[in-house]
């Protein structure tokens, strides 16, 4: 199935007076958004996610290379798809003296489309009844919902959400989730942008990562999490060392984990009895045991560094050497030093 | 285009500005010139509305005591009218919907030139009745004529056309510089201090190409004026007529085109971020 959004070697500088240029985006290959999916994209705070959303939309111009939107240029001619896409870029933006409604009214009157329009996306994101309110006055969570409510408007074919989930308690964030899955069941291309990994997780199809303004990993959700590696057993234990030598005697491999009295057995959950035996039979007890399944998380904290990234790159001079590549493929952050991920679909692309 | 002008319309007159700075100005002509009655009556003097108020047959001084304030007020709801947006970021998500900028820019303009001129006509009618009722009140009426009316109109016409093109005035300087306040304040610095002050006294002939001078000379229908000579020429500071109403609507057609463009240019190579 095509993607709806393309992006070739996609490079966004932004210039500074008097201080060093950013580069928040470099040389981006990049696909998003396919008809009936959800397509997370992922990357810590100041990777690129919003300069590169906002350079798919036509509100900011590229420095080199570009964004197609259903085909079309969006530098130059995104007016063309414009009907076509719903979008929130960052945070929810409105006029805070005007009702959520008019808010919603004017946006509608932009689009020629009917007022009936907004009574429906009022519905669907469950404003009704305070609707008349005022923007101002709106939670987080209800500014969140009114924005998704006019990205929603135009019955968009590819909607695009940036930090959708920021703001909302659990309850709303669990009905975001039947939101976005409903949108994308209709048929339509659902792009959500978001460091809130576990929400992300139970909506997406497909997943891709950025890092430093570079590509990262982009593939099927299971696909990507496969760099979380396999499921894992954590035990607590007084004598960890003493219990690491004892479970590699029993062929377990164990590593220690950042906490004292902690380590982790690679192990599939079904097998976590080898593990009480092995220690048992060598007189040492543990005092807990949990799993810890392969997730989004450790998968994306395995790919980007285990922590926030670098501050963003400055530019390097024309014609000067490219920036140096990021931290994209370290250990992960409680593997022994010379355990290397899988390999898998995607890595080494940026 | 039709939806586009309809959703701009609706988003000038929802905005709180566009509708309480002519309502506060109104109600400032009120109490002005309840003032002025309180003062004409208590020195029991014979006011007359031709010579008085309209200034001559032409009508040239009606607007005088507010020429100044309608120009501040369209260019106020200009530059306030691309501000808010950008300012709150409404204007990004605007431009999801249309993101031809050039179309957004012209058809705002359009509505901004239109809604302040309205404005301002009603503005200017309304003073002008309200000097109309003083004079019948407090002294005479006489000597209006048919021909007085329709210079009046044609003042409160041309108030109008200088108002909306000081709209886009506003709007354009604002989209150049990006900020709302900053152009607001600017231009009342640039108004107050350096084009009735500084250059007005200084370059007399720069002067009178200024866009506020030529705004109140079109309006009123009265030619732009200068000093000449000074305290040691042998005649002493005099004033002259410079150039007619008509070009100094021409002048002021000009600066507003050429801010407008200026923006335009800025606003398609801007990142809205």
């Amino acid at each position: 199935m095509t993607a709806i959004v393309e992006m070739q070697g996609l490079r966004k500088v932004y210039r500074r007076r008097r201080r060093d240029d950013v580069v928040a985006v470099e040389g981006l290959d990049l696909e998003l958004g396919r008809a009936g999916t959800v397509h997370g994209f992922l990357g810590p705070n100041g990777s690129g996610k919003t300069t590169t959303i906002r350079c798919a939309l036509g509100l900011i111009r590229p420095s080199a290379g570009g964004v197609r939107v259903f085909g079309v240029d969006s530098a130059t001619a995104f007016h063309q798809v414009a009907p076509r896409v719903g979008a929130i870029v960052e945070s929810p933006k409105m006029f805070p003296n005007f009702s959520g409604r008019r808010n919603l009214t004017l946006l509608a009157e932009l689009g020629g489309l009917d007022r009936r329009a907004v009574d429906r996306v009022l519905e669907v994101v469950g404003l009704v009844g305070r609707d008349e309110d005022n923007f101002g006055t709106y939670s987080l969570g209800m500014r969140q919902r009114l924005a998704i409510a006019g990205a929603l408007l135009k019955d968009p074919d590819l909607l695009i959400l940036d930090e959708p989930a920021n703001g909302l308690d659990p309850a709303g964030i669990a009905e975001m989730r039947v939101l976005i899955r409903g949108i994308a069941e209709q048929g339509k291309a659902v792009v959500v942008s978001s460091h809130q990994l576990a929400e992300i997780e139970q909506i997406c199809d497909d997943v891709t990562i950025i890092s430093g303004g570079r590509l990262i990993s982009t593939g099927a959700l299971a696909e990507i999490r496969s760099f979380a590696g396999q499921d894992r057993v954590v035990v607590t234990i007084d004598h960890r060392d003493r219990a690491i030598a004892a479970l590699a005697e029993a062929g377990l491999a164990a590593h220690p984990r950042p906490l004292e009295h902690e380590l982790s057995v690679d192990i599939e959950p079904t097998r976590s009895a080898d593990v009480t035996r092995a220690l048992a039979d060598r007189g040492l007890y543990l005092s807990g045991l949990r799993f810890e399944q392969a997730s989004l998380e450790r998968a994306f904290l395995n790919l980007t560094g285990g922590s926030m990234p670098p501050p963003p790159s400055t530019a390097a001079p024309v014609g000067g050497p490219p920036p140096p590549p990021p931290n994209w493929a370290p250990p992960p952050v409680d593997a022994p030093a010379d355990s290397t991920l899988p390999a898998g679909p995607g890595r080494g692309e940026a | 285009m039709i939806p586009l002008l309809r959703a701009e319309t609706h988003r000038l007159w929802a905005r709180r500005i566009t509708r309480y700075f002519p309502l506060g100005l109104a109600g400032v002509f009120v109490i002005g010139i309840g003032i002025a009655w309180a003062v004409i009556a208590n020195n029991d003097s014979d006011v007359s509305f031709v010579t008085d108020m309209a200034g001559d047959d032409r009508a040239s001084g009606l607007l005088g005591p507010v020429s100044g304030v309608l120009p501040v007020m369209a260019f106020v709801i200009g530059a306030s009218y691309i501000g808010a947006d950008a300012k709150t970021g409404m204007l990004e998500q605007i431009l999801t919907w249309e993101p031809r900028r050039l179309r957004f820019l012209g058809a705002r303009t359009a509505i901004g030139i239109v809604s302040a001129g309205l404005l301002a006509m009603a503005l200017a009618a309304f003073f002008t009745a309200l000097l109309y009722g003083l004079a019948a009140i407090t002294g005479t009426v006489e000597g209006t004529t048919g021909e007085l009316w329709l210079n009046v109109v044609g003042v409160v016409l041309r108030t109008g056309l200088a108002a909306g093109l000081f709209c886009a005035f506003g709007l354009g300087v604002t989209l150049l510089l990006n900020n709302s306040i900053g152009a607001i304040v600017g231009f009342l610095i640039y108004w107050f201090i350096i084009e009735n002050g500084l250059v007005a006294l200084f370059l007399p002939r720069v002067a009178v190409w200024l866009p506020v001078t030529n705004a109140a000379s079109f309006g009123s229908g009265s030619p732009v004026q200068r000093i000449a000579g000074n305290a040691f020429s042998a005649e002493g500071p005099t004033v002259v007529d410079d150039h007619g109403y008509l070009l100094a609507g021409f002048v002021l057609l000009v600066w507003t085109v050429l801010a407008l463009v200026a923006a335009n240019v800025a606003f398609r190579r801007r990142d809205i971020a």
